[in-house]
């Protein structure tokens, strides 16, 4: 197992926490199991995950890879809560997931600031959701603006506001009240290179501090590497976990890293493993069928891609 | 050459320093969101237009019983102030109580449309389908129903301002991103305050066009109901001055109901414009169905 964030946490944060954090809140474990989600198209059902089975350790960095649209996206919004698995279950510091998985913060694709309050009451959003006390929350929130280079930018509109600012804003928001957990879908899709190594510093360094748990999705493999503990990568949809990748890399990582001779390795296995599965360079996805068949106990006994392994599931499930 | 090495640390490397003057400079004001300079243009041509009707009554002779010169408009409105201003009361009241009973109805029953599955596909088709009735000709049904109290003239008033509200309020209702409901869940928030803190605020600016276009039809609404039967009121008074052969007048008590309307719909725009400060202008324009 690399080194964890978690024990990095008392060395970096008395050295050089500013005095804005407040103390480690520790990470939640995250557990998936089986976790199956499948879309009804028309007459037919459409698999976008199957049997998926993820643990992860209290304070650890996930990040999850695949190709567009292979159902990262949707394997998040499962763990957090905000659509119900079509099978197997999901896992929050031991408790079931049944509704929204209030603990956590959660960073999506696109920013949804809210165009009618100024980047500081699009933080403070979130205290007001929880029914807490603004006031007790401003300070904190106009630290956490600071600490993403937006000090001066409180009073401003998302308008006004270039995207990757508002996406800075919206990742503020999500961290207001200190989530032990963080669920981060694809956050910096949209945002310039030199912003995407500005914000992929700041987060590593904050999950150092905070020892939050962290489910990351990107399509980036050089920003997984350079982010997470393991790596997950997963199949074209129907998506099931191709490898899991441990990166056991120094818990403070600068930019420079991304030369070390380590970082190129890891870089190179997964990039390796999605040319297995014929995401890059080939045509045809040779290894995919075989994965998807060793994965799931017994799916894919038709060799169509769709349907049988989740009809298996609904029945299960009725 | 030696790569450059980045301390990681947070906030210390600030490519986005704050710009001066930027945040200042784009951020509009509720002042400049009236945009006064929107104004001047078809004021300048509403003038223009005055003088044109003047100067063609003038060259053509046409007498003053056909039809009035914008002069004679003013001097009646002038002369006759105090009969206008107290045949105004009336209808002001029954356009702002008519205005204000539609707003009252019409956004709980938009609300429960939105989230109502049973009575979004039961009423809403109806509520539609029912703008097609023309709703001036139902006057006189109240006026046999009602008499030719207030009443009449508020329900008529409500009933022409009442669809336009419900209409735009449900589609902005639904309009509003579901990832943005998506998101305020992933904090616990419930319907009540995903409602007040996303969803509603989110449909402003169509609440705002729906109430715009409610405003001016309830004027149309109260002057109508006065047409069928009345005893005080702008319509009443431009009825007698009609009987009277009084052209001037006539067109003293449009000038009169004209300015009402524009005075009540300024006032909402100025509503609108403190409510919606600091958004993309423009955006509250974006959406709003006409009906009539």
């Amino acid at each position: 197992m690399g080194i964890r964030s978690v024990n990095a946490v008392s060395s970096n944060a008395a050295a050089e926490a500013p005095p804005v954090s407040k103390p480690a809140s520790g990470g939640l474990p995250v557990r998936l199991r089986n976790v199956a989600k499948a879309y009804r198209v028309g007459p037919r059902w459409l698999p976008a995950v199957q049997e998926v089975d993820i643990d992860i350790p209290p304070g650890e960095f996930v990040s999850i890879v695949g190709p567009s649209g292979c159902g990262k996206s949707t394997l998040l919004k499962i763990v957090a809560g905000l659509i119900p698995p079509t099978g197997g279950e999901v896992e929050v510091d031991g408790r079931k997931v049944t509704g929204p998985t209030i603990e956590a913060g959660v960073v999506f694709q696109r920013d949804l600031l809210l165009e009618w309050r100024t980047a500081l009451e699009n933080v403070l959003l979130q205290a007001e959701i929880r029914r807490q006390p603004v006031r007790n929350h401003e300070q904190h929130a106009r630290e956490l603006l600071a600490s993403v280079a937006l000090e001066g930018f409180e009073d401003a509109m998302p308008h006004q506001l270039s995207g990757g600012m508002r996406q800075r804003v919206a990742i503020c928001r999500a961290l207001l009240h200190d989530p032990p957990l963080l669920l981060m879908d694809e956050p910096f899709g949209a945002v310039d290179a030199i912003t995407r190594d500005q914000l992929n510093l700041d987060l590593r360094n904050l999950c150092n501090r905070l020892g939050s748990t962290v489910l990351f999705i990107t399509h980036s493999i050089t920003e997984a590497v350079f982010l997470s503990d393991r790596v997950v990568v997963m199949t074209p949809r129907p998506a099931v976990v191709a490898s899991i990748t441990e990166i056991d890399l120094p818990a403070t990582r600068p930019l420079s890293i991304r030369e070390e001779p380590a970082f190129g390795a890891y870089v190179r296995e997964i990039r390796e493993t999605f040319e297995k599965l014929g995401v890059l360079g080939g045509s045809e996805p040779p290894a995919v069928r075989e994965m998807r068949a060793a994965s799931g106990r017994d799916s894919g006994e038709q060799g169509t891609e769709r349907g049988a392994p989740w009809r298996r599931s609904g029945k299960k499930r009725s | 050459m030696a790569p450059v090495r980045q301390e990681a640390q947070l906030g210390t490397v600030t490519p986005w320093a704050p710009v001066a003057g930027h945040v200042d400079a784009a951020s509009p004001s509720w002042l400049e969101r009236l945009r006064v300079g929107r104004w001047a243009p078809p004021l300048v041509v509403l003038i223009l237009a005055l003088v044109l009707w003047e100067v063609v009554v003038d060259l053509t002779n046409t007498p003053s019983y056909l039809i009035a010169k914008p002069t004679e408009m003013f001097s009646a409105t002038a002369n006759n102030f105090h009969l206008l201003m107290t045949q105004m009361w009336p209808t002001l009241y029954e356009v702002v109580l008519g205005f204000a009973c539609s707003v009252a109805i019409a956004l709980p029953i938009a609300i429960f449309i939105v989230y109502s599955r049973a009575a979004g596909r039961a009423v809403y088709p109806l509520v539609v389908a029912s703008q097609v009735v023309p709703k001036v000709a139902i006057a006189p049904v109240f006026v046999i129903l009602l008499g030719t109290g207030l009443f009449p003239k508020l329900i008529l008033a409500f009933l022409i301002a009442f669809f336009p509200i419900v209409i735009n309020t449900v589609t902005g209702l639904q309009g509003v991103d579901p990832e943005m409901l998506e998101m305020v869940r992933s904090m616990g928030a419930g319907k009540t305050r995903a409602f007040a803190k996303v969803r509603f605020p989110a449909a402003l600016p169509s609440i705002f066009a729906g109430l715009k276009i409610a405003m001016t039809l309830a004027v149309v609404g109260a002057v109508v109901a006065e047409f069928v039967g009345a005893s005080k009121g702008l319509g009443y008074s431009l009825l007698v001055a009609q009987g009277n052969v009084d052209t001037a007048l006539v067109y003293a008590d449009l000038l009169v109901m004209t300015v009402m309307g524009l005075v009540l719909y300024a006032i909402l725009e100025i509503v609108e414009a403190i409510l919606l400060r600091g958004r993309r202008a423009s955006a509250a324009e974006a959406s709003s169905h006409y009906s009539m």
